[in-house]
């Protein structure tokens, strides 16, 4: 069986753990992955961290990339995220073709429709919690108090609601994390990519992050894709994708 | 979140730095500015010592060839009474002129009144009424001054009057060529001491009347007249008018302005103005390289950052706006900065009594400082223009890198 899935492409898998609304078009899938490719030098030498990735991620699945390090999980996700671009292969993303987009398109569909958490929050230390939240959308152009009034939510929402002002040297990991999902809910994106989410959590706040992610998956109607070896946070996933050497190895656990 | 604001927060950040580079902005700018306001004053100085002081007022009319030649045939480029005569009633019909002054240049031998002693003399020939005019507002007791009505009274320099012993009231002898080359002398009464200003003519300069040097050259012709005019700033037009109307009345006359006529005043400014470019790159140079370092700096150290602004979606120029909004706040609060210690120590300066000697000058000079603006206000831009200049290229590295590369950082 195991052998079968790893010849298989990680579409083949079934959800084991699909507890997705079915109203969110289940069988339409936001990014397609076909034989992608993608190395980069280390040194003098070339590292392949992509060998031939086939990969479907449908909408309302909440995915984790598993595997070890080095294993090509975070180049995956960056891929998936448009921060990088494969050296061969072709990606889909809601429909249309990453090869036929332009930079700016790219940039312009990253900052609209894809929300980021970072494994160190990457939170811009001199903004306050709100402010975080906000600049995606700043960026963009000015905020309405309509905008303001959805980021406050969003800190209450992730148990945020005092620290509202509060810069994140002044938060534990755990708010600053909190604080970055909110960031990456406020454009309400259709993808989210989460690269090792709890990798610099303890236990408590790991399992609060995930259980809160998971609440807000089916909330915002958000797709997940998760890079991670916490084993204790794949309890949460609705399909699980093992990545071993740039290479698909098990497509569901 | 203003892009101003973010940028000012960021700048709050590292607090050090930062005071470190708007501290070398700010000194550069208060070293230039007081210098700068230094030379304004300097040169404020030698205008006023050039047109009252020396005599220049602000144009000079000649006939055409009298300095190249008027030593060999003063007769030939002197203006005679009828041309003198005319020539003033056509510029004082100019308007905006203020005094039409006839000159001559006389040279000779002053001996004591006991005839032991003697030296040579140059000396400048003037109305004694057209002096108080043109001394304006030249200090009392500064260039000497002639009393009108006294048609023998002579000023003498400090060294001259020190040599032959002479004081004030005493009968001084003068012996000269006549215009025809016969000798001539006669007796003078001193009325007034003073300093030239410079040590090379401080012990043969003397003023004396117009009517007494004429006397003596036994001529009723003038060599130049001096213009002064009600409006300096109108000198290069009144120049251009009046060599027209000259010229139409039959005058073939050459007119030099005091610049053009101080040759002191035009070697300081020359050399003042080198000094001041020297030091204005160096204040520059500095300035900008304190602040494409901290910049840089700035950019390593928040690369991660970047890349996750990037991420969100900010694209490459807006990653160099916010840098170059950092080098601008930096220049901006370093410019405001040396604007504030500029005007604290001038203030320091004109009131702390400072004087020195000049170079080749025979006395104390004031050291005081005039406040240009528009001076300030320039260098103040250029600090700003090289600061966001300085910037463009870490800024541009930081953009350049890619987003993944970037996110990795540590």
């Amino acid at each position: 069986m195991l052998a079968e899935l790893e010849r298989a492409p990680a579409r083949a898998a079934v959800h084991k753990h699909a507890a997705i609304d079915p109203r969110k078009k289940l069988s339409l899938p936001i990014v397609n992955l076909l034989g992608l490719h993608k190395s980069y030098k280390q040194g003098h030498s070339v590292v392949q961290a992509l060998q031939g990735v086939d990969l479907h991620i449908e909408a309302g699945e909440m995915l984790a990339i598993c595997g070890p390090s080095g294993s090509g999980k975070s180049t995956l996700l960056n891929i998936i995220g448009l921060l990088d671009e494969p050296d061969a292969g072709e990606m889909l993303i809601d429909g249309r073709r990453l090869s036929e987009l332009s930079s700016r398109a790219k940039a312009d569909l990253r900052s609209s429709s894809i929300g980021f958490i970072f494994q160190s929050f990457n939170l811009i230390p001199v903004l306050t919690a709100i402010e975080n939240v906000l600049l995606p959308l700043r960026l963009r152009g000015k905020t309405t108090s309509a905008d303001e009034a959805r980021a406050e939510s969003l800190l209450r929402t992730v148990g945020l609601k005092d620290q509202v002002r509060v810069y994140p040297d002044r938060m534990s990991g755990g708010q600053r994390q909190r604080v970055a999902i909110a960031r990456a809910l406020i454009t309400r994106p259709m993808l989210l990519i989460a690269d090792e989410p709890t990798a610099n959590l303890d236990t408590e706040n790991s399992l609060m992050v995930m259980e809160l992610l998971a609440q807000l998956r089916s909330e915002q109607d958000v797709t997940c894709v998760f890079s991670t070896h916490d084993h204790r946070i794949l309890k949460h996933m609705s399909r699980i994708v093992s990545l071993r050497d740039g290479r698909i190895t098990l497509g569901d656990l | 979140m203003h892009i101003l604001l973010l940028a000012m927060r960021n700048i709050a950040r590292n607090r050090r730095r930062s005071l470190v580079t708007i501290a070398a902005v700010a000194a550069g700018l208060i070293a230039l500015n007081l210098f700068g306001g230094y030379i304004v004053n300097t040169y404020a100085g030698l205008k006023l010592q050039a047109i009252s002081g020396e005599r220049l007022g602000h144009l000079t009319i000649y006939k055409r060839g009298m300095l190249l030649e008027g030593k060999l045939h003063p007769k030939r480029y002197m203006f005679d009474a009828t041309e003198s005569s005319r020539l003033s009633d056509i510029v004082r019909s100019a308007g905006g002129v203020k005094l039409v002054s006839p000159r001559l240049s006389i040279s000779g031998i002053a001996a004591a009144s006991n005839g032991r002693a003697s030296s040579i003399f140059i000396g400048e020939a003037m109305v004694p009424e057209d002096m108080a005019i043109l001394r304006g507002e030249l200090q009392e007791g500064a260039g000497g001054s002639l009393s009108p009505g006294k048609n023998y009274g002579v000023a003498v320099s400090d060294d001259l009057a020190k040599l032959l012993n002479y004081k004030l009231g005493d009968t001084i002898t003068l012996l000269s060529s006549t215009i025809d080359g016969q000798a001539n002398a006669l007796d003078g009464q001193i009325v007034s001491l003073f300093n030239t200003g410079n040590a090379a003519t401080n012990d043969k300069y003397l003023l004396l009347p117009l009517t007494f040097a004429q006397n003596l050259l036994d001529t009723q012709r003038v060599e130049r007249f001096v213009i002064l005019l009600d409006d300096a700033a109108l000198t290069d037009s009144k120049r251009t008018e009046l060599g027209a109307r000259l010229q139409s009345a039959g005058f073939d006359v050459e007119i030099k302005t005091w610049q053009e006529l101080s040759s002191f005043y035009r070697q300081v400014r020359g050399l003042f103005d080198m000094i001041f470019s020297f030091i204005a790159s160096i204040v520059f140079i500095i300035a900008a390289l304190s602040i494409a370092n901290t910049i840089s700096m700035t950019v390593v150290e928040r690369t991660r950052e970047v890349g996750t602004l990037r991420a969100l979606g900010l694209g490459k120029p807006g990653v160099v706006g916010l840098f170059a909004t950092e080098a601008g706040w930096l220049a901006t609060i370093g410019t405001f900065a040396g604007l504030l210690g500029t005007v604290a120590l001038a203030l320091v300066i004109n009131n702390a009594d400072l004087s020195y000697v000049p170079p080749n000058s025979s006395y104390r000079v004031a050291l005081l400082v005039d406040l240009d603006w528009v001076r300030i206000s320039a260098v103040s831009m250029v600090v700003i223009v090289l600061a966001l200049a300085a910037a463009i290229l870490p800024s541009l590295r930081a953009a350049r890198r890619g987003i993944v590369d970037a996110l990795a950082h540590t």
